[in-house]
């Protein structure tokens, strides 16, 4: 009876790992340094981390890196589409 | 709000009982068991976290998780029983399912790595401790359970041999059993540097034992029969309780972090149900069956315990970890000190090594005295001396699947004694164990 139950593990066991061994490789989660990236990634701990996300303005506009910095309030009045062509009319 | 206010009034009952027995000590024994990384690693993961049995103690490190995972556990047990000295070894296997858990990882939406990164939530189900023992000890020329009697008050009707001396003796015991705990955690990522966790924990006992004492005295009656005496008893308890944990989790550098966690006193309350017989020979053999007691079900409450721990990572190479666990009752204390080492040669291949070393409680009170109240006939008790644990383990962690196999070897002395004056049988359990781990998870 005990041989059946192992040969039942056994083939569940084989069932299961041959195919574990053919998975690519996992990070253990143990393993990210404190900026959420994993050791293995480029720059280890000792770069500066990059934040997650880069400010709105410069993929929505394009603006030089010049004038991002200054972060003046802006009230936008209208916004005209026509053709090609976009109107956009602010108080400074 | 009534049922809130009765636990509330209940747990500060049960708190406030200094009652500390036997029974209670037979119920807090704890091995280490537990996902086969944790094996591996000896226990000694609570500052390093990210593994569902690391989390009962500290559960911050389940704050550690960057993705859902299941895991299933299957463990071996090959245990052997011998007492110093004799060459007879009384040997149990017993092959279990001791952990099921399932992570679910939350992530938050959160713009920059400032703030809340993960919320985690764990269902888990671990068996924490497995009665599965059986001891024999012998001895010669020492004190009587029959002379015992003669000094105590108890309802045992039949008349014993009451020679102060027995010419040799022998005790068998047989344990089976289990605790159980079902836990439900949750934790969270500040800012992927601090880890905080909280979990509610319920845990099921059963434990069946069966002994058999007998002790054979110089006198003869007439037909040439030894007198003696024969004190066989079962008892079966079985119970409930429930505790909380909290615990946290801080890497204030990359390659250092701190665990600190706490479980409180698990509180509940446990039936108890005894029964026995008594054969004296003496000049006619006279037998006596006890009555089956079924005492009331009693409130009563498991150690507190903490942990602290301290882990290096080096790189992505590996981990080391050092861990102080302390469980606390009535006045008493139990150390356990763990080390664990993780090595990741290769990625996905992860090889561990582990050794934990746990005291008995300091004061060794538990001598269980025959007096008026004692109607159960189990004299027998024992003091755990020591526990030693050395393991090693191996992994692989693929994207979908993992699969990791654990081995632990332990050592456990402990005293057997038969009855309040009996001199202890010194015992050497040494336990096999293998635990193989696998899982499926999903990340983020």
């Amino acid at each position: 009876m005990k041989n059946k139950y192992s040969i039942v593990a056994l083939t569940l066991l084989a069932l299961f790992v041959t195919p574990s061994f053919a998975d690519p490789p996992y990070i253990d989660d143990a393993y990210y340094w404190n900026d959420g990236r994993h050791a293995h990634e480029s720059g280890s701990q000792t770069e500066p981390s990059q934040p997650a996300t880069q400010p709105e303005a410069s993929s929505a506009s394009g603006n030089t890196s010049s004038e991002q910095k200054e972060s003046v309030p802006v009230d936008i009045q209208y916004v005209n589409v026509q053709d090609t062509t976009i109107t956009v009319k602010i108080n400074r | 709000m009534r049922t809130i206010r009765t636990i509330l009034a209940f747990a500060l009952c049960t708190l406030s009982l200094s009652a500390w027995s036997q029974d209670d000590l037979r119920l807090s024994e704890r091995s280490l068991t537990g996902t086969a990384r944790f094996v591996g690693m000896s226990g000694a993961m609570s500052a390093i976290g990210g593994d569902p049995s690391s989390v009962l103690l500290n559960p911050a490190g389940l704050g550690l998780y960057r993705r859902s995972e299941v895991l299933l556990t299957f463990d071996g047990m090959f245990d052997a029983t011998r007492q110093a000295g004799t060459e007879r070894t009384h040997a149990r296997n017993l092959f279990m399912i001791p952990h099921a858990s399932a992570v679910f990882s939350l992530p938050t939406v959160a713009p920059t790595e400032k703030g809340v990164q993960f919320h985690n939530i764990m269902l888990s189900y671990n068996r924490v401790q497995s009665y599965n023992r059986e001891m024999y000890g012998t001895a010669t020329d020492g004190p009587s359970l029959g002379a015992l009697l003669t000094t105590a008050d108890v309802n045992w009707d039949i008349p014993f041999c009451t020679d102060s001396h027995y010419a040799s003796n022998s005790l068998i015991l047989r344990e089976n059993g289990y605790v159980n705990e079902y836990a439900l955690d949750w934790a969270m990522n500040i800012s992927n540097r601090w880890y905080v966790g909280a979990g509610l924990h319920m845990q099921s006992y059963l434990l069946s034992a069966d002994a058999t004492y007998l002790e054979i005295f110089p006198s003869m009656n007439a037909e040439g029969r030894y007198y003696s005496n024969t004190n066989q008893t079962t008892l079966l308890f079985s119970g409930a309780s429930f505790n909380l944990s909290l615990g946290m989790l801080y890497r204030p550098i990359p390659w250092l972090r701190f665990g600190l966690g706490m479980q409180t006193a698990s509180v509940g309350s446990v039936n108890t149900y005894s029964t026995g017989s008594l054969r004296a020979q003496t000049d006619s053999l006279r037998v006596s069956n006890a009555p089956d007691l079924r005492p009331p079900s009693r409130a009563f409450h498991m150690p507190w315990r903490t942990t602290a721990s301290v882990a290096l990572q080096v790189g992505a190479y590996g981990m080391l970890a050092f861990q102080y666990d302390f469980a606390h009752q009535s006045g008493d204390n139990l150390h356990t000190l763990r080390a664990g080492l993780e090595v990741v040669p290769v990625l996905g291949l992860y090889i561990n090594a582990g050794y934990a070393f746990e005291s008995p409680f300091d004061k060794r009170q538990f001598v269980v005295p025959m007096d008026n109240t004692f109607d159960r006939q189990d004299t027998y008790f024992h003091q755990l001396r020591w526990t030693q644990y050395a393991s090693f383990a191996i992994g692989y962690r693929g994207t979908h699947m993992m699969v990791q196999a654990a081995y632990q070897y332990r050592w456990q002395r402990l005293n057997l004694y038969a009855h309040e004056n009996a001199m202890p049988y010194d015992m050497n359990t040494n336990t096999h164990r293998i635990v193989i781990t696998i899982g499926w998870h999903r990340y983020y």
